[in-house]
């Protein structure tokens, strides 16, 4: 009797925990493809009607508000963040991963004040700074408050990877003649693909999720992200449920995409600096 | 960078040992010049105008210009006197603690389930894994229209099951909007904690196990003698992450409550933001920042020095 | 690899630099929060006829909602990056005027017969002798309710406001009888923004009081009678709790509460209502002996913009209020325009109850903002609206939440006694 018990309530626990995990997701797209009067009904239906599904709400989002803008608007905060990103990091965590001074130290220091730091503490500085740079309503202001957080925790990635490439395959290198520069280009950065790969899905996903940098220094309208457009929309007379969950899964769905894609990548990121 | 210069062209391939060492050292100082700088300005600068903000009594439209007021503690006084200031801190603790328990607990729980590889398990991690992808702005949303008191499917799902008799007012009752908030939170952030903790079982030798089976050990003994204790050093780490990571998150509260009703889901972080740039009190703000920051360290160092043995990250 | 950098790289260029319509045009940028409501028609049309009377100048009209559009624009005077034609409730004009970021208007204004032929609210939006804004509508207020609702309960439309409450206790009703309350016989808005301390206001200055007076903060017991009217329709269940403005709205306008009140603009919200309130909804004159009056939104001009553009940003303000302007913004919108005497016959036969709001917004009224503290807004609603919410959750008793409104205000704002 057990030995049959123990197994039915494994698989009813995990298909409890499946549910919990997917139902608000499920929701979301059912939502997306409802009419908006049928989403404020009670009781609620769990299973929609399918005549009912229409694709009004993903029209209404794509050609009614400025969304294709805030979806570039992200997409090209994302590609700069991570580009910077890596170009800072990678020459910085080599660097560091190769000097046995109080550097490595500080670094530590500061990865942890930046990963602890809540963004609304720096936010009214850098927002003084981006005012200065005449940064204010710029993507790149955005950008500069995703590094803030992400060049710290991808310098640490690099260098906890360099350190796992033993010094004798860049002497060899040296030997060969090359300068220790040509030999980080061509040795050592090879080597770091996948550290890289890692770098880039995670300053990726943050900077993809960023919403406080966007809501505050930029200025709204055309020029804001999508995560914030989504946001935005709460605030309109008569909330239109089905257009914010449109909005909401195009928003999610390059993330779910790069998840797919680099997993492994982004484990690797989480568990040395969790956003 | 300068390191072989034209003339070097004749001497031998094999550099000279002489200075080799300081022009290294100087190599590798150039390569961490963009990221020091990158922090000196992103990080270390905006640490330092918060704390100088903070010591003066400043109108939103002033922080552009030179400062010529005298210097003060009233922001200090004013935000630690403000009578929500202590529901403020009790807020941040359960947004925090009860927030980063309840993502543990979902996350342990779903990563042994996952652990016993039944069928299916690959297609089931993908599903248990997937809210960690749903950025914290859209994953408020998605909750906000979930938890809605007048059509929202939570309610429906508990009144149908009859555990509560009324819709349960979860984002505009000042007493449990913080909790609705939190958990909606832990629904985005426990599966960092499945997957943290599934690499951890994974990483837990099977023979173990098996001798513990063969000395008699049932399924909780085990469970104690082997797999918690196997489990504690990631736990450390994971837990550390998860509550650094709760403690810095404001898209949740901003964008499902704004810190209301009552402001009783304002937490230190929220705050901060509020006074700025709602009641335009930069000053105030920067010294709520200041306190906040010194709150983290100081959890922070006491976590480690708590958990000192193995203090990796 | 190298190749799909280069491509990222030109990608990402391409969206980063704004797109340079670098030709000799000005632009003038106009964010505003009415152009999803019926006000937007309006604008637009004013816009593009300014756009045609001035080649070389095109103003850039985009949307926000109005909480995201308030809190941008402070961000965006601090930064000294202000929008040139500032839009804005009226309510914020007082605080932005405080921060010195306000053109004052006079010396164009006193050119024209504005200051001569507006609502008498105009005259509030001068602070220390010098203008910092035009009132585009002064509030006027109504009952809004569906008549079948009414009807079917025998409920005649309410006159007083107890006749108000008795009302709403017949219309709550669980029509589908599950135990659950599905319409409302009010819908009230008690949650924290700041509409929640208009409700308080319709309310108090209902009972003929102003909430300051002379620096001096009503009684407590007065506010204290006033939060206690207030709970009373909460305890009784005839409005839902904790509904911030737009959930009011909608929860009226999709066949779910019988009543609530709304300014001039609520026809235009009919076009999006559920069926079966499209032709049931009528209006009635608010059911207190007098009104929180005041101007409900300004056009404004920053001071952080040079001089060329503040010509230019006059020249709009002033054909917005131009004779020809005011009498379309009747027409079009449906709300009684800041130029006395523009509604025209006209507007009266397309819109039925804009006389109604006509007359509401020249009742004698009290005033919604704290006379003297309108700088204060933020804060005195803020502090208001927590008292208010701590009260409508049961926490605090509508005594003990006046008290600590009373004693929050007197601790936050100097000079008020």
């Amino acid at each position: 009797m057990r030995r049959r018990l123990v197994p039915a309530l494994q698989a009813a626990a995990l298909l409890l925990a499946g549910l919990f995990a997917i139902l608000p997701l499920y929701w979301m797209a059912v939502t997306s493809f409802s009419r908006a009067n049928a989403v404020l009904t009670w009781p609620p239906r769990l299973l929609p009607d399918l005549d009912g599904l229409t694709l009004d709400a993903y029209v209404a989002v794509l050609t009614g508000t400025s969304a294709l803008r805030w979806l570039a608007n992200s997409t090209g905060i994302t590609v700069a963040s991570i580009l910077v990103a890596l170009a800072v990091s990678v020459p910085a965590g080599y660097a560091l991963s190769r000097s046995r001074g109080r550097e490595v130290q500080m670094l530590g220091a500061v990865l942890l004040i930046s990963k602890m730091l809540p963004a609304t503490v720096l936010l009214t500085p850098l927002y003084v700074l981006a005012r200065a740079a005449g940064l204010l309503d710029q993507p790149a202001a955005v950008v500069l408050g995703n590094l803030s957080f992400a060049v710290p925790l991808a310098t640490w990635m690099m260098k906890e990877h360099f350190d796992k490439v033993p010094v004798d395959l860049e002497e060899a290198a040296w030997i060969d003649g090359c300068s220790r520069l040509r030999g980080l280009w061509s040795v050592m950065l090879p080597q770091a693909r996948s550290a890289m790969a890692a770098v880039t899905a995670y300053v990726g996903v943050v900077s993809w999720n960023d919403f406080i940098f966007a809501r505050t220094l930029l200025t709204g309208g055309d020029s804001t992200t999508v995560t914030v457009g989504a946001a935005m929309m709460i605030g309109e007379y008569n909330i239109d449920w089905p257009r914010v969950m449109a909005l909401a899964l195009l928003a999610t769905l390059p993330v779910l995409g790069m998840f797919a894609l680099l997993h492994r990548q982004l484990m690797r990121g989480m568990s040395s600096g969790m956003h | 960078m300068a390191s072989l210069p034209a003339r070097s062209e004749a001497l031998p391939r094999r550099r000279p040992r002489l200075g080799r060492q300081a022009r290294t050292r100087l190599l590798l100082t150039a390569l961490m010049l963009p990221a020091i700088l990158c922090t000196a300005v992103l990080v270390a600068w905006p640490i330092a105008k918060l704390v100088q903000i903070s010591f003066y009594e400043l109108r939103l439209a002033e922080l552009m210009r030179p400062i010529t007021k005298p210097w003060t503690l009233a922001n200090y006084t004013a935000a630690t006197g403000h009578p929500g200031f202590v529901p403020s801190l009790a807020a941040t603790a359960v947004f925090v603690f009860a927030g980063t328990a309840a993502a543990l607990a979902i996350g342990l729980a779903t990563a042994l389930l996952l652990d016993l590889k039944l069928a299916g398990s690959t297609l089931f991690q993908a599903l248990v894994v997937s809210p960690w992808s749903v950025a914290p702005a859209i994953a408020s949303l998605i909750w906000m229209f979930l938890l809605n008191d007048q059509f929202g499917l939570v309610n429906y799902l508990l009144l149908a099951a009859g555990l509560v008799s009324a819709p349960v007012p979860f984002l505009t009752s000042p007493d449990v909007a913080i909790w609705a908030v939190t958990f909606a939170t832990a629904w985005k952030a426990y599966p960092f904690f499945t997957i943290m903790m599934l690499a951890a079982l994974q990483s837990i030798p099977h023979s173990q196990y098996e001798a513990a089976m063969m000395d008699g050990a049932g399924r909780i003994r085990r469970f104690t003698a082997i797999t918690l204790p196997g489990l504690r050093g990631f736990l450390r780490v994971t837990v550390f992450l998860g509550l650094l990571s709760q403690f810095r998150n404001v898209e949740s509260v901003l964008v499902m409550t704004g810190g209301g009703p009552a402001r009783s889901t304002e937490t230190l972080a929220v705050r901060v933001y509020t006074e700025t740039f709602q009641y335009l009190s930069p000053g105030r703000g920067a010294a709520l920042g200041v306190l906040t920051l010194v709150v983290a360290v100081a959890t922070t160092l006491a976590f480690l020095w708590a958990t000192r043995k193995r203090a990796d990250i | 690899m190298r190749r799909s950098i280069a491509a990222l790289g030109l990608g990402l260029a391409a969206i980063l630099s704004q797109p340079l319509s670098a030709r000799a045009e000005t632009v003038l940028d106009f964010p505003t929060y009415q152009l999803e409501e019926s006000f937007g028609p309006w604008w637009r049309a004013l816009v593009e006829a300014y756009g045609q009377e001035n080649p070389g100048v095109r103003i850039k009209l985009t949307n926000a909602p109005s909480n995201d559009h308030h809190r941008m624009l402070t961000t965006r005077f601090a930064a000294g990056n202000p929008p040139d034609i500032v839009h804005m409730t009226a309510r914020f004009v007082w605080g932005y005027a405080d921060e010195g970021v306000l053109e004052p208007l006079d010396r164009w204004m006193d050119k024209t017969d504005i200051k001569r032929s507006w609502v008498p609210s105009q005259a509030s939006l001068s602070v220390a002798g010098s203008t910092y804004g035009l009132v585009m509508l002064n509030y006027g207020w109504g009952l809004v309710y569906n008549e079948p609702m009414l009807r079917q309960a025998g409920v005649a439309v309410p006159t007083t406001e107890p006749e108000l409450f008795e009302a709403a206790r017949k219309l709550t009703r669980d029509r589908d009888a599950d135990g659950r309350t599905d319409q409302f016989g009010m819908a009230l808005n008690t949650s924290s923004s700041s509409w929640g301390f208009m409700t308080f206001m319709h309310f108090h200055n209902g009972r003929d009081r102003d909430i300051v007076e002379g620096r001096k903060l009503d009684d407590v017991a007065e506010i204290t009678r006033t939060l206690a009217r207030i709970q009373e329709y909460v305890k009784a269940g005839v409005t839902p709790t904790g509904l911030d403005n737009n959930p009011m709205r909608q929860l009226f306008w999709q066949g779910n509460a019988a009543m609530y009140i709304d300014g001039s603009w609520a026809p235009g919200y009919a076009k999006r209502a559920a069926d079966s309130v499209r032709d049931g909804w009528r209006i009635a004159p608010l059911p207190f002996p007098n009104l929180a009056g005041g101007p409900s939104n300004a056009l404004a001009m920053p001071k952080d913009i040079s001089a060329e553009r503040k010509e230019l940003v006059w020249k709009f303000i002033q054909m917005a209020a131009s004779p020809e302007w005011q009498r379309r913004y009747a027409l079009v919108t449906g709300n009684p325009p800041g130029r006395v005497g523009s509604v025209d016959a006209e507007a009266r036969a397309k819109w039925p109850f804009l006389a109604l709001f006509e007359a509401s917004a020249s009742r004698p009224s009290r005033s919604h903002l704290p006379i003297g503290f309108e700088n204060e807004y933020n804060r005195f609603s803020s502090i208001f609206t927590e008292g208010m919410t701590a009260m409508v959750a049961g926490r605090l008793t509508p005594d003990a939440a006046a008290r600590q409104i009373a004693t929050g205000l007197k601790r936050e704002i100097k000079g008020l006694e």
